[in-house]
């Protein structure tokens, strides 16, 4: 009788079922519900990615590769939520970003003096180079003071579109946070203008050609005359900083150990979209950004910019824009399928809009515009991940603004038609309201919280903005739970309080922390949970969390430093 | 407890615990979902630090930035000016321009030098080309426009290897093929007063010398046997033109306004634009006054109307043309085949082939609507219509040849670039690949 022998069993297989046991006890602490939640600094307000570094080199970025990078390849990770995000779903200071007229109001003043530090450039103008870079015209300046400015020029056909636009453009995105160059409109006479001898440009077969008198006259020559017969321009200051080319909305720069999170999971770019879609800035690339690195006593560190808004509302460098911008991107394959089997007539319903006959606004109207409609040029990475959260944090800045004061950044545009302005200032309102009505339910619509003095938590009703017909729903009463931070887990409940004129009583309780779920009558699924930790005698808010969809099941999470550094 | 277990348990913590850093913190690489606790829950560390710790372990791992080949390729198109350089060679002062040069020359290159193409008050360039269908040309002209008048003079020669497709007679084949070399020196002024309206007269002497296609190679001219057509020696000409035209289409016109007024094998062609708005209505006196052949002289009238109609921010246009042409002879003389007017080809009748067909008069009726699809395309839907005849009094809209079809167009700021249009005919389908617009 012939028996099989038994197959030999590998020494470590016996070691499996440890293995099991060990994951079980030794690798506990890596299950998400042990998650500790918040730490003693949360919320944090300032994300350290100033530390000192060395200065990385210098990255260009082709124009055209940016459009085939995120026009055809399939760039960034796409999904999840945003990463660099505080406890309280808000964007911390940074290299990127600074909190401004939304967490602390700007007065008018200060709006329409936006990133300028000092006074306006101070002629005469000494011309040093010609702008060879971008679409529009242009040519370099040092003022009275050394000061080195780029003036960017209008179009004959489109005298003020180009300038009044960045001009607007750098105020607004100056007021939302973002680092932008300081730019604003001057006027100047021919005789402003001074020639520097040995200086040259080069034409556009590549030869150097001399920048004298004769090209500065060729220069103006080509420009609309203001209405005095002097000139106007947009002055762009040369930034602070050694240039280190624009920055993507994807991945990180391997040169740069603070840029720890992913472009596409940033949520001031993720956000940025919203912004976009207000002015219409569908030039919103990667072409018109700029890193410089600062210098500091310690090294330095890579500070990042937004540039070019030349190309925000009706116009561009070229001249209007054409009805696409900001309703297609440059390649749309299932827009044009539509219209081919339609002859034309399905896909794309903004072809109706009538913009109006005012030269310096070109095509920019607010009846057919669709805020979650809107599209940039090309399938921006970071567009792409927006989210309800990142959307939220975005509408409700835009909201934030008053008619007085976006009447007050029209005006940096200096148009000298009361009635492009009017235009402007009209339907960037109309276009804010939209943007209210389609983001700030997200959660129920509830933002600012904040601990009175009596102790109860108080909040601002964000759909109690006259971009909303009716009254906003009356708020649910809150549901309370404790709140365990070390596993991330909400406890049974401990009672409602009903939620009077912005706020709520705390309920008396002996936890660490406390979860208060806030809700509208009739709309159970949008709620948002408000975390507090105690603070002494009193509480402290310490996170927010938004749902659409009722009460999340995972712990909340809101930092993610990327798992694979 | 085993040691073996005490061993393994202790090599599976290891595993389990991030690593410690080297300030005796847990590591960065830590994910923030691990518990940074003490045993009563207490957090130890802050957001903070993580953040700065995330960071130092960066720096460890920091690299020069590196292009992957397809942006180092594209890069080095954009460093290199290669797609300006393109446009410069097309509107620069030294041009070559891709294109055909009239129906059935196929496509070919024209290589030109336009020393004053920025001015606009003097005008002079040097143009030569040729096609794979063998078309050649050489193109002289200079001019100069002051205020609302302008001038231009020019001495052109050119070599077209022409189809003559209609039977004359029964006994005729049904193709017959020529060369034609012209050459024509003259000039003439124009009136502009206002950008809409243009006249312009002027005169002209024509030398046309049609051959056998073999004659590029040497052979002797023969007339088509049985031909009505006898005076087709060379001919030459005292050619006295005079043009108005108001145009109000919406075209962006490159070139001189000379450039436009030169005198052409197809009265009244303007390099087609993509107009998607305006109205276009011409009409050209052409006297050909014979100069060899004392009484064989021709007059010829064209004219032409063009529609555009457009709606939704020009997504949507309606195009129309109409053209007739009546050509007369004096003392019952014989008009050249290549004076007469011609239908058929990719900008006529689209279903038949060039040159199909020839008569003393023509007249052409075309409708398209075109649609953009994309902001660099446009598809379109044609139907063509129209006749040739020998009896004024046919002039009308009976017995029409008709043809129908569609294209596609790609779209450059200028105008179309490329044209590819597939249409039907009772002769059969043509798919034309062509640059420009019909009209």
């Amino acid at each position: 009788m012939c028996k099989t022998p038994p197959r030999p069993v590998h020494r470590w297989c016996i070691l499996l079922p440890w293995l099991g046991l060990l994951l079980l006890f030794g690798g506990m602490d890596a299950s998400p519900a042990r998650a500790q939640v918040f730490y003693p600094d949360d919320p944090v307000v300032v994300d350290p990615d100033r530390q000192p570094i060395e200065a990385p080199s210098e990255r260009a970025l082709s124009d055209y590769y940016d459009y085939v990078e995120n026009g055809i390849l399939d760039v960034g990770e796409s999904g999840g939520r945003a990463q660099n995000i505080n406890t309280l779903g808000e964007v911390p200071r940074s290299s990127w970003y600074t909190p401004r007229h939304y967490y602390e109001r700007l007065s008018i003043n200060e709006l329409k003096q936006g990133p300028r530090q000092g006074s306006a450039p101070e002629p005469p103008f000494r011309v040093v180079d010609d702008k060879s870079e971008g679409k529009g015209g242009g040519f370099w300046v040092e003022d009275a003071r050394g000061d080195r400015y780029l003036f960017k020029v209008d179009q004959k056909a489109t005298p003020e579109m180009g300038t009044g636009a960045e001009a607007i453009g750098t105020h607004l995105f100056h007021a939302l946070g973002y680092h932008v160059p300081q730019n604003s409109v001057v006027f100047f006479e021919r005789s402003d203008l001074q020639a520097v001898e040995g200086v040259t440009y080069q034409d556009a077969r590549g030869r150097a050609q001399p920048l004298d008198a004769a090209r500065i006259d060729a220069l103006l020559e080509l420009m609309p005359l203001t209405p005095s017969g002097g000139y106007r321009a947009l002055a762009s200051k040369f930034l602070e900083g050694q240039p280190l080319g624009p920055f993507r909305y994807h991945g990180t720069r391997p040169d740069d150990p603070n840029d720890l999170f992913p472009h596409e999971h940033r949520r001031e770019l993720r956000g940025l979209r919203v912004f976009a879609a207000w002015i219409n800035h569908d030039d919103s690339r990667s072409v018109n950004s700029f890193d410089a690195f600062i210098e500091t006593d310690e090294g330095g560190y890579v500070r990042h910019h937004l540039i070019d808004f030349g190309t925000i509302l009706g116009g561009s460098p070229l001249g209007p824009k054409e009805p696409w911008a900001g309703n297609e991107y440059i390649l749309d394959a299932g827009t044009i399928v539509k219209s081919v089997v339609s002859l034309g007539f399905a896909g794309r319903p903004w072809r109706r809009a009538d913009p109006p006959d005012i030269p310096a606004v070109g095509h920019f109207e607010a009846t057919h515009f669709d805020p979650t409609r809107w599209r940039p040029q090309y399938r921006n990475p970071a567009f792409r991940n927006m989210d309800a959260d990142d959307a939220f944090w975005a509408a409700k800045q835009v909201a934030h603004f008053t008619d007085e004061e976006i009447r007050a950044l029209v005006e940096t545009g200096r148009y000298t038609d009361p009635e492009t302005a009017r235009y402007l200032t009209e339907t960037l309102i109309t276009r804010r309201d939209k943007i209210a009505r389609a983001y700030l339910g997200h959660g129920g619509g509830f933002d600012r919280f904040r601990i009175t003095d009596d102790g109860r938590l108080a909040f601002d009703d964000m759909l109690d903005h006259p971009a909303f017909d009716a009254d906003p729903a009356t708020v649910a009463p809150v549901d309370w739970y404790p709140f365990r931070n070390a596993t991330g887990e909400r406890g049974d409940t401990i009672g409602a309080r009903s939620a009077e004129a912005g706020a709520v009583a705390v309920p008396e309780a002996s936890e660490e922390y406390l979860v208060g779920v806030l809700r509208r009558m009739g709309a159970r699924d949008h709620r948002t949970e408000v975390y507090l930790r105690q603070a002494g005698e009193t509480w402290e808010v310490v996170g927010v969390r938004r749902s659409a969809s009722g009460t999340p099941s995972a712990p909340p999470v809101w930092t993610q430093i990327p798992v694979e550094l | 407890m085993h040691p073996f277990y005490l061993i393994l348990l202790l090599c599976g913590s290891l595993v389990a615990t991030p690593p410690a850093s080297a300030d005796g913190q847990t590591g960065a690489q830590s994910s923030p979902a691990v518990a940074d606790t003490t045993a009563n829950g207490k957090p130890t560390r802050s957001r903070a630090a993580q953040l700065r710790e995330a960071r130092q372990a960066q720096y460890h791992e920091v690299k020069p930035v590196e292009r992957g080949s397809l942006e180092s390729a594209v890069i080095w198109v954009e460093d290199r000016n290669v797609l300006q350089t393109l446009g410069v060679v097309t509107e620069g002062t030294y041009r070559v321009n891709l294109g055909g040069f009239r129906t059935g020359s196929g496509t070919g290159l024209r290589a030109g030098f336009y020393p004053f193409y920025a001015r606009d008050d003097v005008d002079f360039s040097v143009t030569l080309g040729g096609t794979v269908s063998g078309y050649w040309l050489l193109n002289t002209a200079g001019g100069v426009r002051q205020g609302p008048f302008f001038a231009q003079g020019y001495v052109n020669y050119r070599l077209r290897p022409e189809e003559f497709l209609q039977p004359i007679t029964e006994d005729q084949p049904e193709t017959l093929e020529y060369d034609i070399r012209d050459l024509f020196a003259g000039g003439f002024i124009g009136l502009q007063p206002h950008p809409s309206v243009a006249f312009v007269a002027g005169a002209s002497y024509e030398v046309n010398e049609p051959s056998r296609q073999s004659s590029l190679l040497g052979g002797a001219f023969e007339p088509p046997p049985g031909a009505r057509l006898s005076a087709l020696g060379t001919t030459r000409y005292a050619h006295y033109n005079a043009r108005l035209e108001w145009d109000r289409r919406d075209v962006r016109r490159l070139g001189s306004i000379g450039d436009r007024f030169t005198p052409n094998v197809d009265p009244l062609t303007d390099r087609p634009h993509h107009p998607r708005s305006g109205q276009m209505v011409a009409i050209a006196y052409d006297r050909f006054q014979d100069v060899t052949r004392d009484n064989a002289h021709v007059n010829q009238v064209t004219g032409e109307a063009q529609q555009y109609l457009s709606f939704f921010n020009n997504y949507h246009t309606v195009a129309l043309r109409h053209r007739s042409v009546y050509t007369a002879a004096e003392n019952a003389a014989d008009i050249p085949f290549y004076q007469l007017p011609h239908l058929g080809g990719p900008y006529t009748l689209r279903g038949f082939e060039p040159f199909r067909f020839r008569g003393r008069h023509a007249v052409l009726f075309n409708a398209e609507y075109r649609w953009r699809i994309w902001h660099f395309a446009d598809l379109a839907l044609f139907a063509d219509a129209g006749k040739v005849f020998d009896d004024i009094g046919a002039w009308g809209f009976t017995n029409l040849d008709t043809s129908w079809g569609g294209g596609l167009r790609i779209v450059a700021p200028a105008g179309v670039m490329l044209r590819f249009d597939v249409a039907r005919s009772t002769e059969g389908t043509n798919v034309i690949l062509s640059f420009g617009n019909p009209f």
